[in-house]
C-alpha cells in the first residue's frame, strides 16, 4: 500500500484517540503546555467596558442587572464559563442582579447553584443583592418581558424559591426596566431577539444588552453588534477566555486555552492531511 | 360569576364546567363538515389577531399600552398551558412503543425496560425533593440530574466533535475554487480565535497599516464585513419567508397535506 | 442501611462516578455499536422524558393551571384542560379534525407574533443600513478598532451594502441572462455565491470551536474531577 493509499484508509478511530490526547493532555496534572496570552478582541472588550462603566456611573450602578441563564448542560463548557466570570465582575463591582430563564429550565438549577457557590466568598446572599426570577416558558416570555418593562413586580410575581418578588430586599425600588441598568443573555439557542424586541424602558432611554452565545450561534449576532443594538458580545468559550484574562481571574476557560488552541491546529492539519493524501493518490493514478 | 370559589361551591362549579365542556364537545362533533375548516379559520384568525392588533392599535395617552394589552399575558399563559398539555402526546407514543416492545418480548426489549426505568429514575426523586425535602432524596436526584443526565446531555453534544475531526480528515477536499475559498476562510476563522493561532503573527505590530494582517483582524475582518452583511441578507430573506408564511397561517390560506385533508 | 447519602463528600463521589460512567459509555460509540452505549443512549431518552414531564407539571401546569384553579379556586381555569384535550384527538378517524382546532390556536399566536417580531428585529438593522453613508467614519473614531485609515473605513462600508445586495439577488432572483439587465442580476447573483463561500467557511470554523469546547469540558470533568479529585483525592 502507498503512503497516500495509507492516509486514504487510515481507521477513524485512530483519529478518535488523536483528539482524545490532543485534548486531554493539558489536562494532566503537572504538564503545563505553554500557550500565549490571548489577544483580546474588540466585542469582548466592550462586554468588559460595559460592565465596568454601569459600576461607574452614580445612577445606573443603583439598578438591577438581569442575567438570563438561557443554557442547558449541554453547553456548559462554552456558557457556563462565561456565566461564571460575569458574575465574578458583578460582584466585584457590587452591582445587583437577578438570574432569570426562558428557554431551557436546567438554566434555573445551573445558574442557581453557580451563584450560590461563587456568593458567599464575595459577601452576596440570596435576597440581599441576588435574586432569581426562575423559570418561564418561552412561549409567553414575549408577555411577560413586555409586562416586567413596565410593572416589574407584575411581570415577575414570585422568585424562583416561590416568595413574592416584592418581598425582596435586592427588589426594592425595581419597579420597571427603567431601574434596569443592563440585560446579560448567556444563550445556547436563539434566543436574544426577545430581549430587543419586548424589554425596553418605558422612558425610551437606552437599554446595553450584553450578549453571550455559543461559538456557532456568534457569526448570527454580528448585525446586531453593528447596528448597536448589542453593547458587547463574548463568543463562546474564546470569548471566556478574553474576558477571564480582562478580569485577571484564571478560571476553566484559562486551563482549556492550550487544549482549544492545539485541537484547532489539529483539525487544520487533518484537512491537510487528507488533502496530501488525495493529491497523491490522484497523482498515482 | 367569574369570582374565585372555595370548598363545595368550587366543587360544583368545576363538575358544572365539565358539563359544559361536554356539551360543547357534543356540539362539535355533531358539527357538519362543511363548516368545520370555516370553524378552523376562525379560530386560527382570532389566535392571531389580538396578538397583531394591539401591536398595531394605537397606544393610549400614556404612550405605553392599548385596551388590548393588559389580556395579551393572559392569553400567553392560556396558550403556554394548552401547550403543556400536548405534552402528553408525545409521551403516549413513547410510552405505547416502548411498553409494547417489552409487554411482547420484541428485539431489544431490555433497552426499553431501561427507558422507561429512566422515566420514573428522573421523576420520583425530581417530586420526592420537594416533597421530602430530606438528605437522602435531594442525594438521589443529585445522583439522576446532576450525575447522570446533565452528563449524558453534555457528551451527546460533544461527541459530534470527534464526528467533525473524522469528517474534516475524510470529506474536506479541495476540489474547487468554491471549496479552497470555503476552507480558506475557516482556516483563517480557526486560527484568529485561538491564542496559538493568533501568535503565528504575533510578530506584526498591532498599529498602524500593518496590523490589518494580523491573523486575528483578519478573522474580525471576515466575520464582520463579509459575513455579517451575508448572514443579514440571509435572515432578511428569512425574515421575509417567515413573514409570507405566518401570513399564510394565520389567514388559513396554506396549503399542503395537512391543511388540504377533508375534515 | 442508605446513610451514606448524608456524607456530602460521599455523595458528590457518587454524583461523578455516575457522570463518569454516563460520559464514557456514549463514547463507546466511538469505537464500533456496542450494547454499553445502547444502554446509556436508551438511559438518556428515559431520564430526559422524565425531566420534561417534572418540568411541564412543575413549571407550567402546576403553577399556571392547577394552583390557581384549585387553591385560588379560579374554577374557569377547568376549561383548560377539555380545551388540550383537544389534541388528543388527533388519534381518532373519525374526530381527527378537532384537534386543529387547537393547533389552529397555536399556529395563529405564533403568526400573530412573528410580525411585529419581523420588525423589532430588522427594522433597526434596517435602520442603521440606511443611516450608512460611504464616507461613515464611525469605525476610525472607535479606539478599539485595528488600525483603519478613513479610506478603509468607507470602502468597507460600500463592501457591506454591495455584499448584501448580492446575496439577496441570489435568495430572490433567478433570471434567464437573456438581456442586459438580466445578465447583470445574474453577475450579481453568483459573486452573491462566491461571498456566502466565505460566510459558510466563518460558520463552519465557529461551529469547530463550540463543539471542540463541548469536548473539552467533558474531558477536563473526565481527567479533573472524575480522575484527579475522585480517584486520586487531589484538588
Amino acid at each position: 500500500m502507498t503512503f497516500g493509499q495509507r492516509l486514504q484508509k487510515l481507521d477513524r478511530r485512530w483519529l478518535y484517540l488523536l483528539t482524545a490526547l490532543v485534548i486531554g493532555i493539558p489536562f494532566l496534572p503537572g504538564v503545563r503546555v505553554p500557550v500565549p496570552a490571548p489577544v483580546i478582541q474588540p466585542q469582548t472588550r466592550a462586554y468588559y467596558q460595559a460592565i465596568e462603566d454601569l459600576a461607574s456611573d452614580p445612577v445606573e450602578s443603583k439598578k438591577l442587572v438581569i442575567v438570563a441563564v438561557n443554557y442547558g448542560a449541554g453547553t456548559l463548557a462554552e456558557n457556563q464559563s462565561q456565566c461564571e466570570a460575569t458574575l465574578k465582575h458583578l460582584m466585584r463591582k457590587k452591582l445587583k442582579f437577578a438570574l432569570l430563564t426562558f428557554i431551557d429550565p436546567q438554566g434555573r438549577d445551573l445558574g442557581l447553584r453557580l451563584a450560590e457557590r461563587l456568593g458567599p466568598s464575595r459577601g452576596y446572599t440570596y435576597g440581599q443583592n441576588w435574586c432569581s426570577f426562575g423559570f418561564r416558558p418561552f412561549d409567553g416570555v414575549n408577555q411577560i418581558l413586555k409586562t416586567m418593562s413596565t410593572d416589574m413586580p407584575g411581570g415577575v410575581v414570585t422568585d424562583a424559591k416561590g416568595a413574592a418578588i416584592e418581598s425582596l430586599p435586592v427588589m426594592a425600588g425595581v419597579r420597571s426596566a427603567d431601574d434596569v441598568g443592563m440585560v446579560i443573555n448567556f444563550a445556547s439557542t436563539q434566543s436574544i431577539d426577545v430581549w430587543l424586541q419586548f424589554f425596553s424602558r418605558p422612558d425610551k432611554s437606552a437599554l446595553p444588552v450584553l450578549y453571550a452565545p455559543t461559538s456557532i450561534m456568534a457569526p448570527e449576532a454580528y448585525p446586531l453588534l453593528r447596528s448597536g443594538q448589542l453593547k458587547g458580545m463574548l463568543t463562546g468559550l474564546k470569548g471566556a477566555i478574553e474576558y477571564e484574562a480582562l478580569l485577571k481571574e484564571p478560571g476553566f476557560a484559562t486551563s482549556a486555552s492550550a487544549s482549544l488552541s492545539w485541537a484547532h491546529f489539529l483539525i487544520i492539519g487533518l484537512v491537510i492531511l487528507g488533502n496530501v493524501g488525495m493529491y497523491l493518490e490522484k497523482k498515482r493514478v | 360569576m367569574f369570582t374565585s370559589k372555595a370548598g363545595l361551591a368550587l366543587a360544583g362549579f368545576i363538575a358544572m364546567a365539565a358539563l359544559l365542556s361536554v356539551a360543547i364537545y357534543a356540539i362539535l362533533m355533531a358539527l357538519p363538515p362543511k363548516a368545520r375548516k370555516p370553524l378552523i379559520a376562525v379560530v386560527t384568525f382570532l389566535s392571531g389577531a389580538i396578538y397583531a392588533l394591539e401591536w398595531v392599535w394605537p397606544v393610549d395617552a400614556g404612550g405605553k399600552e392599548n385596551f388590548l394589552t393588559p389580556y395579551l399575558k393572559s392569553f400567553a399563559d392560556i396558550v403556554t398551558v394548552l401547550q403543556g398539555f400536548a405534552l402528553g402526546i408525545g409521551i403516549w407514543s413513547i410510552l405505547t412503543v416502548h411498553l409494547k416492545r417489552v409487554a411482547q418480548r420484541r428485539e431489544n426489549w431490555g433497552f426499553s425496560v431501561v427507558l422507561l426505568g429512566g422515566i420514573l429514575a428522573m421523576l420520583i426523586p425530581y417530586f420526592l425533593k420537594d416533597v421530602h425535602p430530606n438528605g437522602y432524596n435531594k442525594a438521589i436526584y443529585a445522583i439522576a440530574f446532576d450525575g447522570a443526565y446533565n452528563s449524558l446531555n453534555a457528551t451527546m453534544y460533544s461527541v459530534v466533535a470527534f464526528y467533525i475531526v473524522s469528517a474534516a480528515y475524510r470529506a474536506f477536499r479541495i476540489r474547487s475554487i468554491e471549496a479552497t475559498v470555503l476552507l480558506g476562510s475557516a482556516a483563517l476563522i480557526m486560527l484568529g480565535q485561538v491564542a496559538l493561532g493568533q501568535a503565528l503573527t504575533g510578530w506584526i505590530p498591532t498599529t498602524g497599516f500593518a496590523a490589518n494582517f494580523r491573523v486575528e483582524n483578519v478573522a474580525n475582518w471576515i466575520l464582520e464585513k463579509i459575513n455579517s452583511p451575508a448572514l443579514q441578507a440571509v435572515e432578511l430573506g428569512v425574515g421575509v419567508g417567515t413573514l409570507a408564511m405566518a401570513l399564510r397561517l394565520w389567514l388559513s390560506l396554506e396549503r399542503g397535506s395537512y391543511f388540504e385533508e377533508d375534515v | 442501611m442508605f446513610d451514606f447519602l448524608l456524607n456530602p463528600k460521599i455523595a458528590q463521589a457518587l454524583v461523578v462516578w455516575a457522570g463518569a460512567a454516563c460520559t464514557l459509555g456514549i463514547y463507546s460509540i466511538l469505537y464500533k455499536e456496542n450494547k454499553v452505549f445502547r444502554f446509556f443512549e436508551h438511559l438518556f431518552i428515559g431520564l430526559g422524558t422524565g425531566y420534561t414531564i417534572a418540568i411541564t407539571w412543575n413549571d407550567i401546569l402546576g403553577p399556571r393551571w392547577w394552583k390557581p384553579m384549585i387553591t385560588e379556586g379560579k374554577w374557569y381555569f377547568f376549561f383548560a384542560l377539555p380545551a388540550g384535550m383537544l389534541f388528543y384527538f388527533v388519534y381518532s378517524k373519525r374526530h381527527a379534525w378537532l384537534s386543529r382546532l387547537i393547533f389552529g390556536v397555536s399556529f395563529g399566536a405564533a403568526a400573530g407574533l412573528a410580525f411585529q417580531g419581523f420588525a423589532a428585529k430588522f427594522f433597526p438593522q434596517l435602520q442603521r443600513l440606511a443611516a450608512t453613508r460611504f464616507t461613515d467614519l464611525a469605525e476610525s473614531k472607535s479606539s478599539d478598532a485595528y488600525a483603519l485609515t478613513p479610506f478603509s473605513a468607507a470602502l468597507n462600508n460600500f463592501l457591506g451594502l454591495v455584499i448584501l445586495s448580492c446575496v439577496m439577488t441570489y435568495f430572490f432572483f433567478s433570471f434567464q441572462p437573456k438581456d442586459k439587465p438580466a445578465k447583470i442580476v445574474a453577475k450579481m447573483s453568483m459573486s452573491g455565491r462566491w461571498v456566502l463561500m466565505f460566510a459558510f467557511g466563518a460558520i463552519f470554523g465557529s461551529t469547530i470551536m463550540a463543539r471542540m469546547s463541548l469536548l473539552i469540558g467533558r474531558m477536563y470533568f473526565l481527567i479533573h474531577d472524575w480522575v484527579v479529585v475522585t480517584l486520586l483525592g487531589g484538588t
